[in-house]
Order: C-alpha cells, then sequence, then structure tokens
C-alpha cells in the first residue's frame, strides 16, 4: 500500500514532462525505422531468412523495440544521484526500505512513459507494417517478466554505486552490449548457431527477444514456454542477488558531502 | 531520549595514486572521523553540535537517524538502536538536511504532505490537524499548491521541516537549517523550531554554522574538535571560559587620553572614543564606571558581550588545538 503510494507520486512526477516522453519516443521510433530499411535489404532477393518471414521480422524489431524503451531503467541514475548529492540521507529515514523506494520510482517512470505507447503503437501499425500478436496470454507474461529482469539487472548496476564513485561508464557500455545481446537489432533466431543457444540463456535476451518473438511467432509451442522459464529463472535470481548486494550496501553507506 | 557512548567512526578512503597504476591498485587510508564522542540529550532539550568544517558534526547526525552503522560505540534514541532497528526507529525521528530536499520536486508541496502522511500512515484525522498547525505557524498557506521546484529557498526549507514534522516525531535533527536563507527566513525558522520545542515538547538536535541559530536556539552546546567532545554545557560558561573579557565602549566629551589604576585592562583610544576590555572576574563593572565618571567626562557609554563567534574562533585557535 504504501509502496503504491510512492509509485503513484512518482507517475504523477515524471508525468509533469509529458513533452519530454514523446520527445524520447521519437527515438526508437527512428530506430525502427532505420532497421526496417536494413533487413528489407536482406529480404529483397528472398521472402523467407531462416524460415522467418519479412511481416515477422518486422513485427519483431517494432516489438522489441518498443518493449525495450518502455523496459529502460533510471535505476542507476537514479541512486548515483542520490549518493552524489547526499539525498540518499532523506530516503534513507522513510518508513519504507530503499530497495522499495528505488523501484517504486522505476515503476513510476514506467507508468508515465506508457502513455507514449498511445503515439506509438498506431504509428507502428500505419507506417511499418506491425502486426497483431501470435498469442496474447503468453506475450504478457513474457513482457512483465522482460520488465522485472530488466529492473533487476540494472538494480544491480545501480547498486554497484555504492562502491564505485561513478557509475555511468559502465552503464552505457551495459546498455549498449544489452541492446544487441536482447536483439534489438537482429533476432537471436537468426544469430549464428552456437552464438545462439548461449546468448539465448543469458538474461538479456529475457530482457526484449523473448516477449518480442513470442508476440511476432518466431517462438512458440513448447520453446516458447521454455523461453519464458529462462526469464522466470533470471528474474528470482537477480532478485535474491539484490537482497544479498543491499544487505551489504546498507551496512557501509557513505554518502557524499557534509 | 539520546544517549550516546564511546561513539567511534572510522572512513576507509582509497589512497589516490598517480598514474595508471590506481586502476588496479588499491591503498586504503583510514581516517577517524569521530573518535570516541559521548555525550546525552534529555527530552524536551534543545541541543547544538558545533564544530568546525570536518569536526565531525554530520557523521554523529547520521550515526543518530540511523544512515551509517559507527565503527563502534553505542547510540540509543528512544530507546532503540538506529541503524539497527531502522523501521521501528524512523516514525519517531524527524530530519532535515540543510539543502537536501524530501520534498517531491515537480509536485505542489501539497502532493509531498499528503505522500508523506500515507507513508507513515498517519490517521487522517491526526492529519489534517497537525498539517493544519503546521501550515499556520509556518504561514505556508500561499504556496501549497505550487510545484516545489517554483518556490524560494526559504519556502522550500519551511515546506522540509514541515515534512519532517507532519508524522509528529518526539526528536528533530536539523543539519544547517538556515544555510543558505536570508535574515527573514533564518527568524521564521527559529522562531518555529523554538515554538514546537516548547509547545510541543520536541527534542531538538541541531547543527549549525550560524552563530544566531545557536545563540538564540540552544539551551546546550556540544562543541566538537577532530571527531573529540572539547566541550559540553550552556553558551554562558562557554563565554566565561574560551573569551572571559567584555568590553566597555566609552566616547568621552574631550580627548583626554584615559589612564587606569588597575593593570589588567587593556585600554585603546582614538581620540574621543575608548574601548576598555576587562575581565569581569577580576574588574567589576560597576567600579570601572565609577573610576571613568570620576576622572573624565563621559558623553556616552555601552557594553559589549564577547561575540560568540570570537569565542568559537579563540576556542579553535587555542594552543592545545
Amino acid at each position: 500500500m504504501r509502496t503504491w503510494t510512492l509509485v503513484g507520486a512518482w507517475a504523477r512526477s515524471h508525468s509533469t514532462h509529458r513533452a519530454d516522453i514523446w520527445a524520447r519516443s521519437i527515438l526508437p521510433m527512428l530506430q525502427i525505422y532505420v532497421l526496417i530499411q536494413i533487413w528489407s535489404g536482406a529480404y529483397r532477393t528472398q521472402s523467407h531468412l531462416d524460415g522467418i518471414s519479412y511481416g515477422k521480422t518486422v513485427t519483431y524489431l517494432c516489438v522489441v523495440n518498443m518493449l525495450m524503451w518502455l523496459n529502460q531503467s533510471t535505476i542507476p541514475w537514479y541512486v548515483a544521484d542520490r549518493i552524489r548529492e547526499g539525498k540518499i540521507a532523506t530516503e534513507l529515514i522513510r518508513p519504507i526500505p530503499f530497495p522499495l523506494q528505488v523501484l517504486s520510482h522505476q515503476v513510476g517512470y514506467t507508468i508515465a512513459r506508457t502513455t507514449a505507447l498511445a503515439g506509438m503503437i498506431p504509428v507502428a501499425v500505419v507506417v511499418a507494417g506491425l502486426e497483431a500478436p501470435a498469442t496474447v496470454g503468453l506475450f504478457v507474461v513474457s513482457a512483465l517478466l522482460s520488465y522485472a529482469v530488466s529492473v533487476g539487472l540494472y538494480g544491480l548496476l545501480g547498486s554497484a554505486g555504492f562502491w564505485l564513485h561513478e557509475t555511468s561508464g559502465i552503464v552505457w557500455a551495459f546498455s549498449l552490449v544489452n541492446a544487441f545481446l536482447a536483439g534489438s537489432f537482429i533476432p537471436l533466431a537468426l544469430f549464428p548457431p552456437g552464438v545462439r543457444e548461449v546468448v539465448e540463456l543469458l538474461p538479456f535476451g529475457a530482457m526484449g527477444y523473448t516477449p518480442a518473438a513470442i508476440y511476432s511467432g518466431m517462438v512458440s509451442g513448447a520453446a516458447a514456454v521454455q523461453a519464458v522459464l529462462v526469464q522466470f529463472f533470471w528474474c528470482v535470481t537477480l532478485v535474491a542477488v539484490i537482497a544479498l548486494v543491499w544487505r551489504r550496501a546498507e551496512r557501509g553507506i557513505v554518502s557524499q558531502g557534509g | 531520549m539520546v544517549k550516546v557512548e564511546d561513539l567511534v567512526k572510522e572512513y576507509r578512503r582509497q589512497k589516490r595514486q598517480n598514474g595508471l597504476w590506481r586502476l588496479w591498485s588499491r591503498e586504503y587510508s583510514v581516517t577517524r572521523a569521530v573518535d570516541g564522542v559521548s555525550f546525552s540529550v534529555g527530552e524536551g532539550e534543545l541541543l547544538a553540535l558545533l564544530g568546525g568544517n570536518g569536526a565531525g558534526k554530520s557523521t554523529i547526525m547520521k550515526s543518530l537517524t540511523g544512515i551509517l552503522t559507527p565503527t563502534s560505540g553505542t547510540v540509543e534514541v528512544a530507546g532503540l538502536v538506529p541503524w539497527r532497528q531502522r523501521k521501528k526507529y524512523v516514525p519517531h525521528i524527524g530530519a532535515v538536511f540543510g539543502q537536501r530536499s524530501s520534498l517531491w520536486w515537480d509536485l505542489p508541496l501539497m502532493d509531498s504532505f499528503t505522500i508523506i502522511s500515507r507513508l507513515y500512515e498517519i490517521p487522517v484525522a491526526n492529519y489534517a490537524k497537525n498539517l493544519q498547525q503546521l501550515i499556520d505557524l509556518l504561514d505556508m498557506g500561499s504556496f501549497l499548491e505550487t510545484p516545489v521546484r517554483s518556490l524560494s529557498l526559504g519556502q522550500r526549507m519551511r515546506g522540509d521541516l514541515a515534512a519532517a514534522l507532519v508524522h509528529e516525531p518526539s526528536i528533530l535533527f536539523l543539519d544547517e537549517p538556515t544555510v543558505g536563507l536570508d535574515v527573514f527566513a533564518k527568524r521564521q525558522i527559529r522562531s518555529f523550531v523554538a515554538e514546537i520545542n516548547r509547545t510541543q515538547n520536541v527534542t531538538v538536535l541541531l547543527t549549525s554554522h550560524d552563530i544566531d541559530d545557536i545563540e538564540n536556539l540552544a539551551d546546550r552546546v556540544v562543541l566538537l574538535d577532530r571527531g573529540t567532545v572539547a566541550y559540553d554545557g550552556d553558551l554562558e560558561a562557554l563565554r566565561l571560559r574560551y573569551s572571559p573579557h567584555r568590553v566597555l565602549k566609552v566616547r568621552l566629551a574631550d580627548e583626554a587620553a584615559v589612564t587606569l589604576s588597575n593593570d589588567t585592562v587593556e585600554v585603546s583610544q582614538s581620540g574621543s572614543s575608548v574601548e576598555i576590555a576587562f575581565d569581569p572576574r577580576i574588574v567589576s563593572v560597576s567600579a570601572l564606571i565609577d573610576e571613568i565618571n570620576k576622572g573624565y567626562k563621559i558623553a556616552d557609554i555601552s557594553f559589549v558581550e564577547a561575540e560568540l563567534e570570537d569565542v568559537l574562533a579563540r576556542f579553535y585557535s587555542r594552543d592545545d588545538a
């Protein structure tokens, strides 16, 4: 209940920057446009690539990039900012554990961002050719899990802020690797055999590829269920690791300044 | 209410090294920010922690609010160990950390109060009554609906003070509450703190560099010096100990050169204005005035207490420092 109060507060707080959210939504749309241009080149001479149709690839690219945009995390910046400015003091004395406050901020931010989907989805359907989902139920579960894995991984990066004075370099590098390994540019299904199997087991695919592949029908049936289970595994693992890390961080907190 | 015994806090800091070597070599140095501090604060007391930069004030405040885990020593506030029983502890305390606001930047001030009341699960009736009182005392009625980012610093500080008190804590920690404020805003905040301390019996622990804050608010001061308690007592005794001199300012009707019988007084004169520094424990004021009155024509006379700022400056520059 108290956590929801905070989520609501942050959602309202971020919604005051609606223009900024809409402006930021242009970037993934541009990325989708550029990627479709590139992929249409690959499909010029053949209707299917590894058994995947052009339509499926376009749908996949739209979904994966919109999801990755929606899953974007504020956590490392939020934590770093709190530590650097010493503001963490004011939040540590609140009757809610700090990690829950960080999570509330993230969820509030995402809620404020979902409003931009109202513009993004119609554009993706009309301009790019986004198709209807192959399955709805499993996609929704997978999309929610992708969010949880994303929050977990960025949460872990955020915790590094307690030990390192500057995390922005690591976060940028991580985001770049993440975008590639989560399948933002190339679906993991088209990765070379050998590489693909390994990457599919890493948490990156769980953040974007899995739900987008289920939506577009690139992955279905038992393989889809298995992919969702991998996502679930990462969720549980990350929550456990973060709990451990936070317990250590709590003991050594040093907020900067004064 | 507050009991601190042998509090020690050491910080481990990475040593700065030159060149690329530092990327993979780690050497640490240990700094003792607080070195065996003990003091206690009674219920309803208003205590100021004083000390220069790096004296350990903030570290003590952070240990008392449960943000920092000390290296050793014990702290008990309201019968609880702040950093160990944080969840049970935080409803008892309110805190304002100088410039670091606890309000929601983009939302109207009123929203921050509502959010905080829900976080502390304050019953609606209590909240409404308490908030109204805070709004009146801090004169916040005119800017309750203004987003925090558009408030002036003085308004925001008042908002932060109210936010720290919405849940009716029994102890209030104020770390530099008036830093950066104009004279009027400072006064407003001081009189508010004095008021809640007096009428609601809220125990207040204050750190400040502002001498007026301390002179106007604190019953008792704890003076810190490089992590240890150098003085614990009331202001008057501190004045006497570190700055026993008082100054008698005399303006003469003529420009007669002043000489006095007691050689412990220091006379400095420029034309008709004379400043006489004396120790009231050795020379009584009345005897001094008598002597001047008999020997010279006085146009005006005034008596100056030692400024706390001078007292502190003397304290920090004392021989054993």
